[in-house]
């Protein structure tokens, strides 16, 4: 089998993720140029008791489902194992990796499925709001994490490990909170 | 939990229907809005800037007021 340095088998992934990616936009704009206007056919979706009928909840919805199961994912099968540089660096880049992965097929799914719309001023508004609420929740996760940090060094007890999961559980929750907020605002108003 | 009013009414959707009963796609290209955002706005769920509220008001052909009421 060919073995590749892994710096050069990282550029390769990512190369080809943002061709992907650059396919993706272009079939998009394809799409939306090229067909008439048409009724949306996703079929009604339920997430959270929420009925979700448009491009852009549809999208949030995803990728709240796709933080939940790679964090979930890594979570589980990180539990009480001890962390390591190497295992960490690998954490890192296969999270990113997976997240951009699931992120590239879903957009790609869904656009089959529904009719891409482009973004007006509600879902700037909702997207400004729910970044709001995003920060809000990482600048109490990072707290939560520093006062941690705290207690293990007046305890003197190893905190390596538990800073990276706790930071990385802070961007997990504020992730959720931009997004749950975004569907929240698209269903309840604003 | 129900849905957020906000303290605008509006007319739009009586006003659709006399004007040649336009369906809300309609009036969304014409104004550069999506048409998820027209039926938040009918429903009151979301209030439209000042500039998308004079478009729909230059949609009808009507003045600002007719088309939507403060009710604060």
């Amino acid at each position: 089998m060919l073995e590749l340095p892994p710096l050069v088998l990282t550029a390769g992934i990512l190369w080809g993720l943002a061709g992907l990616f650059c396919l993706s936009v272009v079939l998009r704009r394809w799409r939306t140029r090229h067909q008439e206007p048409q009724p949306n056919r996703y079929p009604a979706a339920l997430v959270s008791g929420i009925l979700l009928l448009a491009w852009a909840p549809v999208v949030s919805a995803v990728q709240i489902v796709a933080i939940v199961a790679v964090y979930g994912y890594y979570g589980v099968r990180l539990w009480g194992v001890p962390l390591t540089p190497i295992r960490a660096t690998a954490t890192l880049i296969g999270m990113t990796i997976l997240m951009i992965l699931i992120g590239i097929a879903s957009h790609i799914l869904i656009a089959v499925r529904t009719r891409p719309e482009r973004a007006d001023e509600r879902d700037e508004v909702v997207e400004l709001r729910g970044a709001r609420n995003a920060y809000r929740a990482l600048a109490a996760g990072l707290w939560c994490v520093l006062l941690l940090f705290l207690a293990h060094s007046f305890l003197g007890l190893p905190s390596q490990g538990l800073l990276f999961y706790a930071i990385m559980a802070a961007f997990a929750l504020a992730e959720l909170v931009r997004l749950g907020s975004q569907l929240l605002y698209y269903r309840l108003g604003t | 939990m129900s849905p957020s009013r906000t303290a605008i009414r509006n007319s739009i959707r009586t006003l659709r229907f006399h004007h040649g009963e336009m369906t809300q796609q309609e009036l969304a290209e014409r104004v550069g809005l999506t048409r998820q955002t027209i039926i938040a706005i009918e429903q009151g769920r979301y209030s439209p800037s000042l500039e998308a509220a004079f478009k729909i008001a230059r949609v009808f052909r009507a003045p600002l007021e007719e088309v939507f009421q403060y009710e604060g």
